[in-house]
């Protein structure tokens, strides 16, 4: 018993020191591993990062090189394209063109747009083209519908605003709508915010209504 | 507090007269309505809500006008103040340096007289959309967004295009001994009548967002078949 008692100290010291051991060699394994892990991390961002701006850069020169063939056709058959094909009306190329209605009106009927705006005209072209390619089933419907429920902003919006980029990434998925919008304008759900809602009336006309809930 | 165009000449889809082809339409200026005092001839603007214009395919047999008159008012101004009018720069009227629209001066007057060909200006969509925003609070005080008017709008202004287009082009075939008017009305109601077949199935795409460019690129797609059948 004596004996026993004399040894337990003994036994439980060294128990305690393989124990301390143990627990110092897993801790530093551990650390070792989330260090490992961490530095994978910021290096899996950084090249994230590199193969994003590389993938912007790849499709900014694809545009480019679409908007330049496109630019070679005749303005009346840009502007066929977009309101046929593509089902735009007039007075959405005139706002994404960044021209009034009536300077569409007076392309249409022949006068030659400037360099400039036949420039936009093709860019716009071939902006739609490259998002017929991606997962969207009708680019022209894509970009006048609302991008988040109960607010107004739309694709158009951002195109407007030459976000051109950020567009292309949530139509590819690569972004979600809110994401996009974040990166655009921080404040866009007070600038977006509608208190005001489209209802179908019992005569069968739409009618405005103050929405009940506000979000 | 109200919004303004970017440009005066955003108001405008155009100033130097419009297509007959086009329907008559919320924003149309013509001039020589007897709406000036004691009924004499005097510029003006259809008010009427395109909604409202028509019953069934025709239109109803009085429509609202607005004088227009002459009231300078900036583009710095047109937020905070002159909440009667609705500036018109960029408009060419007779004896009217700075045209304005006058909404107190609102009058009904018969349809007839309001003749497609006659018009001399029409508002474009945000033309269009910015009368709404300042008639809804010339009336009620009520101010609603300019984006909340252009998606309400969007069916109604999209189908005015086309139609406008799809007449056209119907006038643009018609042979040179042919009675026009008759022509315009029979191409205007053929586009009605397409609009409301199998159980009005363009209107209800063109009434929703996912659908609409859709049914406009139908009916563009008839329009370019047409026009390449007689090899023009």
């Amino acid at each position: 018993m004596t004996e026993s008692t004399s040894m337990t100290p003994t036994t439980d010291a060294a128990a305690t020191r393989l124990d301390t051991d143990q627990t110092a060699s897993a801790s530093s394994t551990l650390r070792q591993l989330n260090d490992s892990y961490a530095a994978l991390r910021g290096e899996a961002r950084l090249i994230n990062t590199d193969i994003e701006t590389g993938h912007r850069t790849a499709r900014r020169y694809d545009l480019d090189e679409r908007t330049s063939l496109k630019a070679k056709r005749a303005p009346l058959e840009l502007l066929d394209e977009l309101a046929t094909d593509r089902g735009l009306s007039w007075a959405t190329i005139a706002r994404l063109c960044r021209v009034s209605v009536s300077a569409v009106r007076k392309w249409r009927a022949g006068d030659p747009p400037s360099g400039e705006k036949r420039l936009a005209l093709a860019r716009l072209a071939a902006f739609l083209d490259l998002v017929a390619e991606m997962p969207v089933a009708d680019p022209g419907s894509w970009l006048s519908m609302p991008l988040v429920a109960q607010y107004s902003a739309t694709g158009e919006d951002l195109f407007v605003a030459d976000r051109l980029d950020d567009l292309l990434d949530y139509a590819a998925g690569h972004v979600t709508a809110k994401e996009m919008l974040d990166m655009f304008d921080e404040n866009w759900r007070a600038r977006f915010a509608s208190d005001w809602e489209i209802v179908d009336a019992p005569d069968g006309e739409r009618s405005i209504r103050r929405r009940a809930h506000h979000r | 507090m109200l919004d303004a165009p970017d440009e005066p000449e955003d108001l405008w889809l155009a100033t130097d007269g419009v297509p007959s082809a086009r329907p008559l339409m919320q924003g149309d200026v013509l001039l020589g309505l007897p709406i000036g005092n004691d009924g004499e001839a005097a510029p003006g603007m259809i008010l009427t809500h395109p909604c409202s214009m028509r019953a069934g395919k025709k239109l109803r047999p009085r429509q609202t006008v607005a004088q227009i008159v002459h009231q300078p008012i900036s583009l710095e101004q047109w937020a905070g103040s002159h909440y009667d009018f609705m500036p018109l720069p960029g408009l060419e009227v007779p004896e009217l340096d700075a045209p304005a629209l006058d909404l107190r001066l609102i009058a009904a007057v018969p349809t007839p007289i309001l003749v497609a060909a006659d018009r001399h200006a029409a508002l474009s969509e945000i033309g269009i959309h910015l009368l709404q925003q300042r008639l809804t609070h010339h009336l009620t005080r009520v101010v609603v967004d300019l984006k909340t008017f252009a998606e309400h709008s969007a069916p109604t202004l999209l189908e005015v295009e086309l139609q406008e287009d799809w007449v056209s082009e119907a006038m643009r075939r018609v042979k040179g001994d042919a009675d026009l008017a008759e022509a315009q009305q029979s191409a205007e109601n053929e586009f009605q009548n397409l609009l409301d077949a199998d159980d009005r199935r363009l209107r209800g795409m063109l009434s929703q967002p996912p659908t609409r460019a859709q049914a406009a690129r139908e009916v563009r797609t008839t329009i370019r078949d047409r026009r390449g059948a007689d090899g023009s």
